[in-house]
């Protein structure tokens, strides 16, 4: 009895132990309702900067992969910044599932890293939830704001990261070195000519939606083919329209403020209406693929470069010379037309780009944004690191003959001290052409005035990055309430069903309303009352 | 009857062992007290729900999980752990004690322990978010008239009586089958107590014990985080919400339940055509007498099993593509002449309500017969060929053989691998992942991509909310497992657990 007593109790202990584990990691949830920590956000008066020790960053693929010399650029990178003793740990998830590793991520203090790169979605639920440090005073009082090199649309870009935080105040939570770029659409030169066209018929000029369509028709008519393949109906993140721009035109997927300043879901007014029935005849007339549902954006890209579309909507600016040099590679004429916005549209839509954030849980968020954000656009040796990489493994300077592989016969030789970029180190059949900041597309010029890498970009990259600049204009961001938050997922994922029932004919656009509506009207409501009301 | 400590057979009716001198217990094998142990987990469960409830504020929750006092919940716990131990050891009577203790425990924490109330969060320096609290009594909230008894507190009290009636009422005694046989001729599993014979076998415990951690640490482990389906915890602080996730789940999710209906329906449809399918190619490969053509054949057949789902779900959306790369619609085009000789016009077999659910099944079958082929073939492989003979004797044609002797020697083998397969019905992801688009969402969103998108598909992941919807993913299989246990004890004259 005595023995069996003993080891009941031994047995009862451990087990104990392991159920009290089950309370312990509740902790968070029924913690002491202490609130004497210091609140973050915000710099405080004068307090001395000082240099960070050590950080964590976690990045995606914009920045140099691991494979394609990242470590290398750590390395260039430690050299330059502060006195080339901070110690930044380095946090690369797979590209693809980079948010699911963030989420995961930020769901221990532990693992929260001290800075982080977050798409224009994602950086309003952080800063919402009260995530990211409030960096507003230390950009006002920042070297680069006061550096008088930042391009004149920089303000503009960078008023659309001010949102609001969890105590409801708007205020700037990140950062961004770069435009967000976006999309225009690209016609092929020989698919114009096969439709009885030329390129003098478009380039420079503004077309209306019937011309566009027009112009579409005879394409498919010469071709028997789709002419327009996009990576889905509708896009993943804000502005979610800009892969199918002439179709959308002014309709807007999500909730915004009109001019009275009032929000409204845009998804059931009538230009969302005429939209998705605009999409819908181009899919029964064959110009628009309904495999578009299905792809990706590299299907999307693969079916122009195997000349099975004609016209493209895609990124601007290096992409141009992408898509260029792939036709070519291909054997196709790579000539494209980048096309006015139609007149409908009357601008392409640039995306909020993505931020830097430091969380609140960096312990010295001052300095990290003095010797690691502030330096990005340095305007001399960091700036050039972010926007090309490591000097001698993406870019040289000193004299040498650059061969890639495959074409070692048709080396380019380079005297010393010229900048020339160097062999993809993951790819070496082409070379590098940008780090983490388009050089097109850098909110701050260089001291100097030049940037070292101008004469390695190409025209083409060039011309279309101006082209763009130009003809587009930054979307508005939504306040992101709790409301919001909780049922965003909810309520776009029943448009992008409508849009696509749609699209495919299986119901017209007012049905596909009634439908949204009967669906995920009382969510709709939810969220634009938070909106009207905060 | 041997001893419990030496194992040396005893005499009849010996009080002490001859060899050892160890006392002799001349208690009977009795049954576990599973509606005592019953009652434990039910009280367990009990302790997660909201003890008080404003009413009409569903999220408005009090129960052990919110409680300050947190010592009252892991001596709560404590007891019923007790109580199921004791029972397990047989000392069922003294498990009353340790279920009335959590009783009490219950009782006092909430008549002496503040509970808290949320009320909002705040961002600490170094610490991320934390949320903030106000204390309240449960007693001066039920007096306020806005609360009142939730839910957990007619579950604790309700597994507490079972707890203790069950001490006293053997539920198995119904099931039990008298052996009937002196206990002298019993084995050592039978008339041996659990310690002895843990103890007489303790080198295999140890050989045992590598699997078990492993076991404990990487299964059992992961199922604390199962109390976040109580909480809101939306990327970090959650906090406690009692039932709000299933209440949600049930009246007010607009995708839950067809994604409910959807796994079940394209689980148990696939599972019933990819065992027909594998059971039909494998009497055609055991009719086949060329060995080396049938070997062929099966490796042939074998192999899509082994592609990744992302390569046949590419793979077939090329071949099933409505345009000129597409196999099919170019073939229909083509050759027989449909959608005006344009494989453009063609049917969009991935991007179609009407048929994507088929085109799922024909993928699945062609990915997964091959490999479900392996165990019908080798019990084929066991039928005696003396039957193939003696029904060659009386006659019997090659469907004949077929029908009276390959089908009923094959008939145990479906059954089992049939109910083996239908305990995991609802682990549908990876195929319907790959294979799904907006388009088809309605027919092809499962339970699992639906919790997929709920976290990773846009706006803010809610933990919590999809912590709940696993664990009713997880009771679920769990019944699907015990009624399948069942159904293979009736057929195999085994369980499968």
């Amino acid at each position: 009895m005595k023995k069996t007593v003993k080891k009941l109790a031994a047995v009862g202990l451990t087990l104990t132990s392991v159920m009290s584990l089950v309370a312990c990691g509740n902790n968070g949830g029924t913690g002491s309702g202490s609130t004497d920590g210091a609140v973050a956000g915000g710099t405080e008066g004068a307090k001395e900067v000082t240099m960070p020790k050590s950080f964590t960053v976690m990045v995606d693929n914009t920045v140099v992969a691991e494979t394609n010399g990242g470590k290398e650029f750590y390395a260039y990178l430690k050299t330059l910044l502060g006195d080339g003793t901070i110690d930044i740990k380095w946090i690369r998830p797979d590209h693809s599932g980079y948010y699911d590793s963030v989420g995961n991520a930020f769901n221990a203090t532990d693992t929260m890293p001290d800075v982080v790169l977050l798409s224009a979605d994602y950086y309003a639920q952080y800063a919402a939830s009260g995530y990211l440090w409030d960096m507003t005073d230390a950009w006002n009082a920042s070297e680069t704001k006061n550096s008088g090199r930042l391009i004149s649309t920089a303000e503009n870009v960078l008023s659309a990261l001010t949102v609001k935080g969890l105590d409801g105040q708007a205020r700037m939570y990140g950062f961004s070195p770069y435009r967000g770029n976006g999309c225009c659409t690209y016609v092929k030169k020989t698919w114009l000519e096969a439709a009885g066209m030329t390129v003098a018929d478009v380039e420079g000029k503004t077309l209306t939606y019937d011309e566009f369509y027009d112009m579409c028709k005879k394409m498919q008519a010469a071709k028997n083919s789709v002419v327009i393949s996009s990576a889905g109906y509708i896009g993943s993140e804000a502005p979610y329209t800009n892969y199918l721009p002439e179709f959308y035109q002014k309709a807007n997927y999500t909730f915004y403020a009109d001019a009275s300043g009032k929000y409204v879901d845009g998804f059931t007014e009538q230009a969302m209406k005429d939209a998705l029935t605009r999409i819908q005849t181009a899919v029964k007339d064959g110009v628009l693929d309904k495999e578009s549902v299905n792809n990706s954006t590299a299907n999307a890209r693969d079916k122009f470069y195997a000349d099975n579309t004609g016209i493209f909507t895609y990124w601007a600016g290096t992409w141009a010379n992408t898509l260029k040099t792939n036709l070519e590679g291909k054997g196709l004429d790579g000539t494209l037309v980048a096309l006015n916005p139609i007149k409908e549209l009357g601008v392409y839509i640039e995306r909020i780009a993505p931020a830097w954030c430091i969380t609140t849980h960096a312990e010295n968020p001052e300095g990290i944004f003095k010797y690691f954000i502030d330096t990005m656009l340095d305007g001399g040796d960091v700036q050039t690191a972010w926007e090309y990489g490591a000097k001698g493994t993406h870019w040289d300077t000193k004299a040498e003959t650059v061969t890639l592989q495959g074409k070692e016969d048709k080396g380019t030789t380079y005297e010393e001290g010229v900048f020339h970029m160097l062999p993809s180190p993951e790819k070496p059949t082409s070379l590098m052409s940008k780090n983490h900041i388009d050089p097109i597309l850098a909110l701050a010029t260089f001291k100097n005035g030049t940037d070292p890498g101008d004469a390695a970009m190409t025209e083409v990259a060039k011309k279309n990055g101006e082209f763009f600049a130009k003809n587009s204009s930054v979307v508005k961001p939504i306040p992101a309430t709790e409301e919001y938050l909780d049922n965003i997922s909810d309520i776009n994922k029943q448009r992008n069903i409508i849009v696509a029932a749609v699209a495919n004919g299986e119901m017209s656009a007012d049905d596909g309303m009634k439908e949204y509506t009967s669906k995920v009207g009382d969510k709709v409501q939810k969220v634009l009352d938070s909106l009207n009301t905060k | 009857m041997q001893c419990k400590s030496c194992n040396t057979e005893l005499p009849k009716h010996a009080k002490v062992c001859p060899k050892c001198g160890a006392k002799v217990s001349d208690k009977g094998p009795s049954n576990l007290r599973v509606v005592a142990i019953a009652g434990a987990v039910i009280a367990f469960i009990g302790g997660l729900l909201p003890f008080v409830q404003k009413i009409g504020d569903v999220e408005t929750a009090y129960s052990f999980m919110n409680i300050q006092m947190s010592f009252f919940w892991y001596l709560y716990m404590a007891a019923l752990v007790g109580t199921i131990l004791l029972c397990v050891a047989k000392k069922e009577k003294l498990s009353i004690i340790t279920t009335v203790l959590a009783g009490v425990f219950f009782a006092v924490s909430f008549v002496v322990s503040p509970f808290l109330e949320y009320a909002g969060k705040q961002t600490v320096k170094g610490g991320g978010v934390i949320n903030k609290y106000n204390n309240v009594m449960l007693t001066n909230l039920l007096g306020d008239g806005e609360h009142g008894i939730g839910l957990g507190t007619y579950v604790v009290i309700i597994g507490l009586i079972v707890a203790i009636i069950g001490v006293f009422f053997d539920l198995l005694k119904y099931f039990k089958k008298e052996l009937d046989v002196d206990e002298k001729y019993m084995t050592n599993s039978i008339n041996k107590s659990v310690w002895s014979q843990m103890y007489y076998y303790r080198w295999f415990y140890v050989m045992f014990a590598p699997a078990l951690i492993f076991v404990l640490i990487f299964n059992y482990w992961p199922m604390l985080g199962l109390r976040y389906a109580f909480t809101s915890y939306k990327i970090t602080a959650p906090y406690y919400i009692g039932i709000t996730h299933f209440h949600s789940m049930v009246f007010n999710d607009i995708y839950f339940w067809t994604a409910f209906k959807n796994t079940l329906y394209l689980s148990i449809i696939k599972l019933i055509l990819n065992t027909g399918a594998a059971v039909i190619i494998s009497l055609l490969l055991h009719e086949i007498t060329n060995i080396t053509f049938k070997k062929t054949v099966q490796t042939i057949i074998y192999l899509p099993h082994f592609m990744s789902w992302v390569v046949t779900a590419s793979l077939f959306r090329l071949i099933l593509a409505p345009s000129t790369s597409g196999m099919v619609n170019t073939f229909l085009a083509e050759v027989l002449g449909m959608f005006g000789g344009n494989p453009a016009n063609g049917i969009f077999f991935l991007g179609d309500n009407r048929y994507w659910v088929g085109s799922y099944f024909v993928i699945n079958v062609w990915k997964d017969t091959g490999w479900g082929t392996i165990l019908f073939l080798a019990t084929l492989s066991g039928i005696s060929p003396e039957l193939y003979e003696a029904a060659d004797i009386d006659g019997a044609n090659r469907f004949n053989k077929m029908r009276y002797i390959t089908l009923p020697a094959l008939a145990n083998t479906i059954i089992t691998v049939f109910i083996l397969n239908l305990a995991k019905v609802m682990n549908l992801f990876e195929s319907v992942f790959v294979l799904m688009n907006d388009a088809v969402y309605d027919i092809s969103n499962v339970l699992q991509t639906f919790v997929y998108y709920k976290t990773f598909g846009g706006g803010r992941p809610d933990y919590g909310y999809t912590t709940a919807v696993g664990l009713f993913r997880s009771v679920v299989s769990g019944v699907l497992v015990i009624i399948c246990n069942y159904a293979s004890k009736k057929v195999r004259g085994r369980g499968i657990v």
